[in-house]
């Protein structure tokens, strides 16, 4: 792996991953997009400028332009994306309880409106500043802050209310 | 940009975002929702990921680079044609062309085009070679294109392989522009 590659993906890969899976239905379609979330990175790093943000929130913008792309790419009618990811660890066990979650975890955010869904990946998965959701989405940091603000107010009567 | 938010709502939001802060840092909180969330999104890289990542770094680069290192191939191929013509039928190039044959000159002449070919070649074996043969063959097969242009009207076998030459250099130099523009730095990886 070429040194900036790799430095890129130390640091940041993590943030990567969670906030491409939680915007995509199978790991494997997180893992196609992560991929290449890091493979534009490494073509465009002369674009990044540290003045305009951390490389978390540029990594993030690469993200959410290529997850953009994936789902105008992607068929109405391909079945493979309506099928769950298959227990594929070591543990099937524990696969299949990860798996399980993150269908429960998509049956709860499928309650939140677009915008939410993505100021609460932007936040809990990209683990972005306010001010950095508000770049993204377009809005100010007290309207990201807000916009967070209710989309978790609506997840916890859902998950409250059971 | 204005915003018009319930100033309560906003406090309650500025105190909800240093809450999720603390969370996401990995501090125990009584919010069930927020534990819930951050645990949920929370999973870790597939441990093949980066392996994937640099595989798939690995091919686009050779599909990158692929175009420039086929042309310097064919270079290669085209000059030490040229150098090995000019040691064994000189003089039937000198005849075709109504010039003195001298064949001192045009072997040492042969030994060059085939050193040029060979620097042409380099990049075609390994990708960070490629600016020696970009060095070597651009000028060169321009020159040659220039300088074999007034054959057309004496000499046509002569004439197709200097055009040949001019469009392999431009060739090379466009090719290898064009991968370059996205590349970090120099190609550096092993093999072709």
């Amino acid at each position: 792996m070429l040194p900036e590659l790799s430095a890129l993906y130390q640091e940041h890969a993590a943030a990567v991953w969670r906030y491409t899976r939680s915007r995509l239905p199978t790991d494997a379609d997180a893992e196609d997009v992560t991929s290449d979330v890091f493979a534009r990175a490494v073509r465009s790093t002369h674009t990044y400028d540290a003045a305009k943000g951390s490389p978390r929130a540029w990594l993030t913008g690469i993200a959410r332009n290529a997850i953009g792309d994936w789902w105008r790419r992607r068929k109405p009618e391909d079945p493979h994306h309506e099928l769950p990811d298959a227990p594929t660890a070591d543990d099937p066990l524990a696969e299949s309880l990860r798996i399980e979650r993150i269908g429960e975890v998509r049956d709860v955010l499928a309650l939140l409106s677009e915008r939410e869904r993505e100021a609460i990946s932007l936040r809990f998965a990209a683990e972005l500043t306010s001010t950095e959701i508000g770049e993204q989405l377009g809005i100010s940091p007290t309207a990201a802050r807000m916009l967070v603000h209710r989309a978790v107010t609506k997840l916890r009567g859902v998950l409250i209310d059971g | 940009m204005v915003d018009e938010f319930d100033p309560q709502e906003v406090a309650s939001a500025e105190r909800l975002d240093a809450d999720i802060s603390r969370s996401l840092s990995g501090a125990v909180g009584t919010d069930a929702a927020l534990t819930w969330i951050v645990a949920a999104v929370r999973s870790d890289p597939p441990a093949g990921l980066a392996a994937r990542i640099a595989a798939d770094h690995e091919k686009r680069e050779r599909a990158r680079w692929r175009p420039a290192q086929l042309v310097a191939a064919l270079f290669a191929v085209n000059l030490v044609s040229h150098g090995l013509g000019n040691m064994f039928v000189g003089e039937w190039v000198s005849r075709g062309l109504g010039e003195h044959y001298s064949p001192h000159a045009v072997r040492e002449g042969g030994f060059a085009l085939i050193a040029a070919g060979l620097a042409v070649g380099a990049g075609a074996l390994r990708r960070s070679w490629l600016p020696v043969s970009v060095g070597a063959g651009v000028p060169l097969g321009l020159a040659l294109g220039i300088y074999g242009l007034p054959e057309i009207t004496r000499f046509g076998q002569g004439a197709a392989l200097h055009i040949t030459q001019g469009a392999l250099g431009l060739a090379l130099g466009l090719v290898w522009w064009r991968a370059q523009r996205y590349s970090t730095g120099p190609p550096d990886e092993e093999g072709a």
